[in-house]
């Protein structure tokens, strides 16, 4: 499955693709795709009207929070609010509301929890399963880790990579943390005023980016800054590595 | 420095247990731990949203028994759930609004004015409409109303997580500027630790770790356990210090490269 919105930003199925956006471009713009004015290309189409209508369906946002006016409701209520805003078409919508959630890993239980008693990271993993409901084929998470520890972040990985890999979905999680794009994404892509600055695979793009990046002001992840400070102070040249362990044992030999 | 705030054997259903703690005035702490640990209930029972009686303490006084002018003079809080809810449409406005609800003389206020705009660097954004704000700036104006009363204490939840690392810097600079007040943050993220007086980790509803930032964060193995990240220079430190590499946490990147290549 492949996506190409205006002609500058291509997102394709298969790997959970990072996307740092510190404008919020592309969740703004899915939000408000505009039948008249937006220029989107599905699968080597560019879409017609009718077909804009029936593109925005597959599309889920998913936000860490959930809606605030719903603080009252159970989770049940508000996942069936839900299903009936989006006019979903479910053959039975209360299994779907219950598979939604123990995809996520939440249990049967959750249904009469309040929204308001939820932790952040039970709300974000909420956020998630009513994203589900719908069967999007393109989930897009907005500024989604921010709230996760660690062990949420892989777990929240882990679901994304099977749905990727085993249903081909196209997963997109948006950032403003360069750390999370170079740790999350198999693919990264780094957008600037609204267009791409840099897209590649995460590790080439970082290796072979890093001057560019910091000449145009833009953040590093800092175990390649350090690697960088020192090839550029020192004249020694260390691996670029994502653990902080390899990192240490690279420094240990050639210091 | 005094200490403002107590908590005594504070048990809530099964959310905290037994914690014990003292708050010093103009002091910065930071209450952190893995998701799920109760970060937002302690902050909610401290800052009087949960009610406890006879546990919690300003000064002397039993938080419960404050009047409620008392309370909104001494605290103030803000708990960030991914939106924002201005009441007006202007920086300004929004601003000025908050001015009403004190006591201020009509000088004082401008002065307060001037002097909140200066340092919260809103000066060239004072007709600005507050929906073409930045998430920044927004958290830097929700800030602004919340310390126009200069309350004693300043209790804030998430406020950190979705700010870039300089911006989360940023706030902390504003706020230790302004000072006068003991400042209450909680956060999933270790990343601006090293910028607070104190830390604070919850784990399984008791308080696992306190006390200064750059020794708790020692305990790598345990935060990491508890699925923390450490600040990036205060993990590297740690581990070339088993090494034998360095002596101590060096937060600087130039100077740490410099002390391993002499």
């Amino acid at each position: 499955m492949e996506v190409k919105l205006e002609g500058k930003l291509k997102l394709k199925s298969g790997m959970c693709i990072g996307v740092f956006d510190d404008d919020n471009y592309i969740v703004n713009y899915l939000k408000t795709i505009n039948i008249t004015k937006h220029n989107i290309v599905f699968n080597g189409k560019k879409l017609n009207q009718k077909e804009l209508v029936d593109f925005k369906k597959k599309i889920s946002v998913i936000s860490s929070y959930p809606i605030k006016e719903y603080f009252f409701y159970s989770v049940y209520e508000y996942m069936k609010e839900i299903v009936m805003n989006k006019s979903l078409d479910l053959k039975d919508y209360r299994k779907k509301i219950t598979d939604s959630l123990k995809i996520v890993g939440l249990q049967e239980l959750y249904l009469t929890r309040q929204i308001s008693s939820l932790s952040k990271s039970e709300g974000a993993l909420l956020c998630f399963a009513c994203g589900l409901l719908s069967n999007p084929d393109i989930l897009v998470f907005d500024h989604y880790f921010n709230s996760l520890d660690m062990k949420y972040s892989k777990k929240i990985l882990r679901l994304i990579g099977q749905l990727t890999e085993q249903y081909d979905k196209l997963i997109v999680f948006t950032t403003n943390k360069i750390e999370h794009l170079y740790t999350y994404s198999k693919y990264a892509i780094i957008l600037k005023e609204e267009d791409v600055f840099l897209e590649s695979n995460t590790d080439t793009l970082f290796e072979e980016n890093i001057e560019k990046l910091l000449e145009d002001e833009m953040q590093l992840p800092k175990s390649i800054m350090f690697s960088y400070l020192v090839y550029k102070n020192k004249n020694v040249k260390l691996g670029l590595f994502k653990d902080i362990r390899d990192l240490i044992k690279d420094i240990y030999k050639k210091v | 420095m005094r200490k403002i705030l107590t908590v005594k054997n504070l048990t809530y259903k099964s959310i905290l247990k037994d914690i014990d703690f003292s708050f010093q005035e103009n002091t910065f702490y930071l209450i952190t731990g893995s998701n799920k640990c109760g970060k937002t209930t302690l902050i909610r029972i401290l800052s009087g949203l949960i009610e406890v009686e006879n546990t919690y303490f300003y000064q002397n006084q039993d938080v419960y028994h404050l009047s409620s002018s008392e309370f909104s003079k001494i605290f103030s809080s803000y708990f960030y759930n991914g939106s924002f809810s201005f009441s007006f449409e202007t920086v300004d406005s929004e601003i000025l609004y908050q001015f009403d609800k004190t006591s201020y003389t009509v000088s004082e206020r401008k002065m307060k004015y001037k002097n909140l705009l200066k340092v919260f660097e809103f000066q060239n954004k004072v007709k600005e409409d507050i929906t073409n704000l930045s998430h920044f700036d927004k958290i830097k104006l929700v800030l602004l109303t919340k310390v126009i009363h200069t309350p004693k204490v300043l209790l804030l939840d998430n406020i950190l997580d979705d700010l870039k690392e300089q911006e989360a810097v940023k706030i902390m600079e504003i706020l230790k500027k302004i000072g006068g007040m003991t400042v209450i943050i909680s956060s999933n993220t270790l990343e601006i630790s090293y910028l607070f007086d104190d830390i604070i980790i919850l784990d399984k509803a008791k308080i696992l770790l306190s006390g200064n930032p750059l020794e708790v964060l020692k305990e790598d193995s345990l935060l990491n356990k508890l699925g923390l990240n450490l600040p990036f220079m205060v993990d590297l430190s740690i581990k070339l210090k088993y090494y034998g590499l360095v002596d101590d946490i060096e937060l600087d990147m130039n100077r740490m490269v410099n002390k391993l290549w002499k």
